[in-house]
């Protein structure tokens, strides 16, 4: 089995999708994960901030607190949990961050931005795979102040900047039928300190595009129109968002980080029972919910597809 | 834009329901001034970032603080075009009826549009359902993704 299959987190548990609350308590409370792909996107993450930063990093002055904040959970966690790739030392402020899978080592005084280059949660983002989006809450609602985001699913940093958790979402058809949406607003409203929470969230693109911005739609969603029945399986990537929501104690801030894995179809058919349970999935599938995903124009071949291997491999 | 609004006679109490553009602007200033000259009582509130997309607790809010007014209160409903429409549905779902309340309209009959594709901020008639982006040419759907910080409604990239 290929690593990327090893790390992919196949999201599908019934045979069945809708919107849901689907959090669950995140049993081993570390809001990162380095996969085979780490050297790779982090090349790709950095090239994108450098080119893009606009599109890629956004924050509000007042942010600089939690900011610092996630700097700090992210380095307790990465001597903690992955010391063979991290080092950090601190005295007093003065600290050493050595990543040794770039082989980078990087002094700083910690709370003194200046001494980073850089905002402290763009410098911290430049570590790990995953995007990391702080929402900032006051006056009853979490509101999305910063952020390092180079791997969006089709939505805009700088658009959805200083809006809070209804308005970012507003474009969701369906999202707010029944009340789903305040209820997960007020969950996310008291996640406490010490219990993060994880969720899956999915999504097919066509073409192997991690940095789908809403920026470059036009270029890269082109591509929803070049599926045929004899490319789908290497074009069209299941496409994973893990995420993971801490509380930051002392901002009150959540930290909301967004590790993307894409599998290609011809990857996810070797595992049979995902082929199945996904084929289920599609077929059910409502309207609404895969025109909001962007798989309309390509949603039939990929279920053919499905078909196809699924019967392929009850003959043989 | 009106210059200034007539006060209505024969009310016990009026109230100003205004979104953060309207509260500030000199029209609705001097209105709330003229009501405060008055015997009776007057109440302004600001219904900030109030738009069609945003079902918060702000709509149960304006709803739940609207149904609880007694006969005899008139209602002045201002703010930005699109936003107005969606107070004065609260309003009648509330209760008042069209004599008992006076919906008026602010800004420019235009609204802005943020580019998706090249960033560029540009005002559009609000009619318009798509638009091509006079700074790239990529042809956009207005679509009703509101960002207060922008004042922009999002224009999307079409593929087809």
């Amino acid at each position: 089995m290929s690593s990327r299959m090893e790390d992919f987190p196949f999201p599908f548990k019934d045979p069945t999708y809708r919107y849901s609350n689907n959090s669950l308590p995140l049993d081993k409370p570390v809001c990162f994960e380095i996969t085979s792909e780490y050297l790779q996107e982090i090349a790709f993450k950095r090239q994108l901030l450098q080119k893009y930063p606009e599109r890629c990093y956004q924050s509000f002055p007042y942010t600089m607190e939690a900011q610092w904040e996630v700097v700090e959970l992210l380095l307790d966690q990465m001597t903690h949990d992955y010391p063979e790739s991290f080092r950090f030392e601190r005295i007093g402020n003065q600290c050493i961050l050595s990543n040794l899978l770039t082989g980078e080592s990087f002094d700083f005084i910690f709370g003194d931005a200046t001494s980073l280059l850089m905002e402290p949660l763009d410098f911290i983002g430049r570590h790990v795979q995953e995007d990391l989006i702080i929402m900032m809450q006051r006056d009853g609602d979490l509101f999305l102040d910063a952020g390092q985001l180079c791997f969006p699913a089709n939505w805009s940093l700088q658009f959805n900047l200083g809006m809070h958790f209804m308005q970012i979402h507003s474009p969701i058809p369906g999202f707010f039928d029944e009340g789903l949406a305040e209820k997960i607003r007020r969950f996310l409203l008291r996640i406490e300190p010490g219990q993060p929470w994880i969720r899956r969230n999915w999504s097919l693109t066509a073409g192997e595009h991690l940095d789908s911005a809403l920026e470059t739609f036009h270029l890269w969603g082109q591509d929803r129109k070049r599926v045929t029945p004899d490319n789908v399986g290497e074009m069209v990537h299941l496409r994973v968002e893990v995420q993971k929501l801490f509380r930051l104690p002392r901002s009150n801030a959540i930290l909301f980080t967004i590790h993307t894995h894409l599998l290609s179809l011809q990857e996810l058919v070797s595992n049979q029972a995902w082929a199945e349970q996904f084929h289920s999935v599609l077929k059910e599938l409502p309207h609404y919910i895969a025109e909001y995903k962007g798989l309309l124009l390509f949603k039939d071949t990929v279920i053919r597809y499905l078909e196809d291997v699924l019967h392929k491999g009850g003959d043989v | 834009m009106p210059d200034s609004i007539q006060i209505r006679p024969n009310f016990r109490k009026f109230m100003i329901l205004a979104d953060s553009f309207a509260s500030s602007s000199p029209v609705i200033r001097k209105l709330a001034d003229d009501l405060a000259d008055r015997k009776g009582s007057v109440e302004l509130h600001e219904v900030e970032q109030f738009d069609s997309t945003d079902f918060s607790a702000s709509e149960n809010e304006i709803y739940t603080l609207l149904s609880s007014q007694k006969m005899g209160t008139f209602l002045y409903i201002a703010g930005l075009t699109q936003k107005v429409a969606n107070l004065q549905r609260i309003a009648l779902d509330a209760g008042f009826s069209d004599s008992e309340m006076e919906v008026i309209f602010l800004g420019e009959a235009e609204k802005q549009i943020f580019c998706a594709g090249c960033q560029d901020i540009f005002k559009v008639d609000p009619k318009l359902t798509q638009i091509t982006c006079q700074n790239c040419g990529l042809l956009l759907t207005i679509t009703d993704h509101y960002s207060p910080r922008l004042a922009c409604y999002l224009g999307y990239q079409e593929i087809k």
